[in-house]
């Protein structure tokens, strides 16, 4: 048991040292130009940026990220039914799919929860630019939009599902219910049937 | 201070140190710092079908957070502090519960990435002795950590290997609950993802599991209680550890812009170390949709069935299906309303009994289980999370095996972001 948990604070440490080390080192450089950023790698940094990673599987996918952030009504289109100007609204899973200055305007302002301060015709994205403009927040590449992007403070949605699955890699068991209402706690019921806690059984020889 | 008691310091110390010295050396829009103050009425707290004790619980929940996000590298951790003070209490009338999460990611080449995540609970559920002195509730603190890590291979251009691995451990600090719920559950696993369409992905899966019960097969000096089977059990902690391993294949799809959802299927195998049968095999299924209507109101649905971890002492495993739904909704004006619903139904069989009782002695049995939860947010202050909720929770059991009960739960909370 000791050592056990010796290890885990050890492993806990050293993680804590060589990560945020090597995120320190690469800076602001690791974000790549807007032109370059796909859909996915959008979905990647705004559940990182937005704190979503905790009730995420280790190494997530693209669609995992995206399913997480559709949860909490992050969309990268104004409407989410098709127009002329943007015939495929929503987000992509195509690897090739790049962001457009449009998409990132609409993530943007979302996942700032900035949407009751769009005006005029929802449907128009320059309402929605406006919106960052108005507040100078900037929005023409991924690095500046994101780093105004503050972690959400509860996830309202999203754990849920993670927890019914049978895959041995992302399920939680805690016999004692309310634990896993931790996180989420008051908001969303827990799958796990309810074990009261007992006393101590008290069975004679 | 007990040893356990001293790491829990450390380990939180350690988080607490990280994320400030994280804070100092980065720019202050990386740390969010949050606070929200709850008060429950709860109807029901020794979760009791006959003897319903109410109370009133007043909690307070800070978060740190740290988030530096990359496309080479990106760092998330963060430290939840829940202080509660419990009304008519004469044992503990304030616990202190902690959690910890850290995630650490890395694209090592364009082909190759890397992925380790942290999970750690300390949760303070002390014994309750109310003012008559009777206890209510036995002491059931643990902690609980799940550390993962995982690595990207890229195969080919359209074909992804994630490698992965995990481990969970369970340490209550009651010695008759640790004697029977600790564990150990190492797993590996490897998923091998196929991008075959523009908007969809096929998955292929393998996994293994080993489940350890730390004190699976003790002697004691007593005979532990065994739901469906009281009073037959001999005097030794039953032993349900066991391992499992499983296979299948999934898809991940968009299927519309409004309609996304995944699914698996597969066939998984558990091997018992000391049950009434040897094994057992079954399929078992797992899929979630997400439906957008409109861009103010998200549904997510979600089924699952499989072999699962038992709840009950006198079974190795139990057959389970689950349902759950929830619903997100932002009305006009500042106002957000949230409804969730999961059903469990947990089917448990007399041969995969542990072999501390005879199959023939033990009673076989179903569990259904429902929560329902619905919560109004008003919004203050949007962007900072500034908001007033009320909330509802409902949870029921039904179960053949054991004790039934209802229980209701209502809170008022401010939240807010700074």
């Amino acid at each position: 048991m000791k050592t056990s948990l010796s290890a885990l604070l050890a492993v806990t440490i050293a993680m804590g040292a060589v990560g945020f080390s090597t995120a320190f080192a690469q800076g602001e450089a690791d974000v790549p130009k807007n032109d370059t950023v796909t859909h996915g790698q959008l979905a990647r940094m705004l559940v990182q940026k937005l704190g979503l990673t905790r009730v995420l599987p280790a190494n997530p996918s693209d669609f995992e990220c995206i399913m997480m952030l559709a949860q909490n009504g992050i969309y990268p289109s104004p409407t989410l039914k098709p127009t002329e100007q943007n015939p495929a609204p929503g987000w992509s899973l195509d690897p090739e799919a790049k962001v457009t200055l449009a998409d990132l305007a609409v993530v943007l302002v979302r996942a700032l929860g900035l949407t009751d301060k769009v005006e005029g015709d929802v449907a128009d994205v320059q309402n929605w630019v406006n919106v960052l403009r108005n507040l100078q927040i900037p929005h023409e590449t991924v690095t500046g939009g994101l780093a105004e992007v503050k972690p959400l403070d509860q996830v309202l949605t999203a754990l849920p599902l993670f927890q019914m699955s049978p895959d041995p890699l992302t399920k939680r068991y805690i016999p004692e219910s309310d634990a896993l209402m931790l996180v989420g706690i008051l908001t969303f019921p827990n799958l796990h049937v309810p074990v009261p806690a007992k006393p101590k059984p008290v069975t004679p020889n | 201070m007990t040893e356990k008691n001293a790491l829990v310091l450390r380990i939180g110390m350690t988080a607490i140190m990280t994320v400030w010295m994280a804070g100092s050396a980065m720019a202050a829009d990386r740390i969010s710092v949050g606070n929200s103050l709850h008060m429950e009425y709860d109807d029901n707290i020794a979760q009791s079908k006959t003897d319903k004790i109410d109370s009133v619980k007043v909690t307070n929940q800070i978060s740190l957070t740290l988030a530096y996000p990359g496309e080479v590298s990106g760092v998330n951790a963060r430290y939840h502090m829940i202080a509660s003070w419990w009304e008519a209490r004469k044992s503990n009338e304030w616990t202190f519960d902690h959690l910890v999460d850290f995630d650490w990611s890395r694209k090592l080449t364009p082909q190759l990435g890397l992925n380790v995540t942290d999970r750690f609970v300390r949760r303070d559920n002390s014994e309750l002795i109310d003012e008559d002195g009777r206890t209510v509730v036995g002491e059931s603190s643990y902690l609980y950590n799940s550390l993962s890590g995982a690595v990207n291979v890229g195969v080919t251009a359209q074909t992804l290997a994630v490698v992965s691995g995990r481990w969970q451990l369970l340490r209550y600090e009651d010695e008759g609950q640790a004697e029977r719920e600790d564990y150990d559950i190492y797993a590996g696993g490897i998923t091998l993802r196929n991008q075959y369409r523009r908007d969809a992905v096929l998955l292929g899966e393998l996994r293994y599991e080993k489940t350890s019960y730390v004190d699976g097969g003790k002697t004691v000096d007593y005979s532990p209680v065994l739901p469906g089977a009281e009073g037959k059990g001999r005097r030794q902690i039953p032993d349900r550890s066991h391992s499992a391993i499983m296979g299948g294949v999934g898809l991940e799809q968009n299927f519309s812009p409004n309609l996304i959802g995944r699914a698996s299927v597969g066939y998984m195998l558990k091997e018992f170390d000391a049950a009434n049968t040897d094994n057992e095999s079954a399929p078992y299924a797992d899929a979630a949709v997400t439906i957008a209507s409109d861009p103010r109101t998200r549904l997510t649905l979600g089924a699952s069935y499989s072999l699962y971890q038992s709840s009950l002492l006198s079974f190795s495993t139990q057959r389970r299906t689950a349902f759950s739904a929830s619903l997100g909704r932002d009305l006009p004006g500042q106002l957000s309303l949230y409804l969730a619903g999961t059903y469990v139904n947990s089917d448990y069989q007399a041969k995969t009994s542990v072999d501390t009782v005879r199959e023939s002695e033990v009673r076989e049995g179903s569990e259904d289980a429902v929560a329902l939860s619905a919560r109004a947010v008003y919004w203050v202050d949007r962007p900072r999370k500034n908001a007033i909720e009320a909330g509802w929770t409902f949870t029921d059991l039904n179960s053949d095996l054991r004790s039934d009960y209802t229980r209701n739960r209502y809170d008022v909370a401010w939240r807010i972001q700074l």
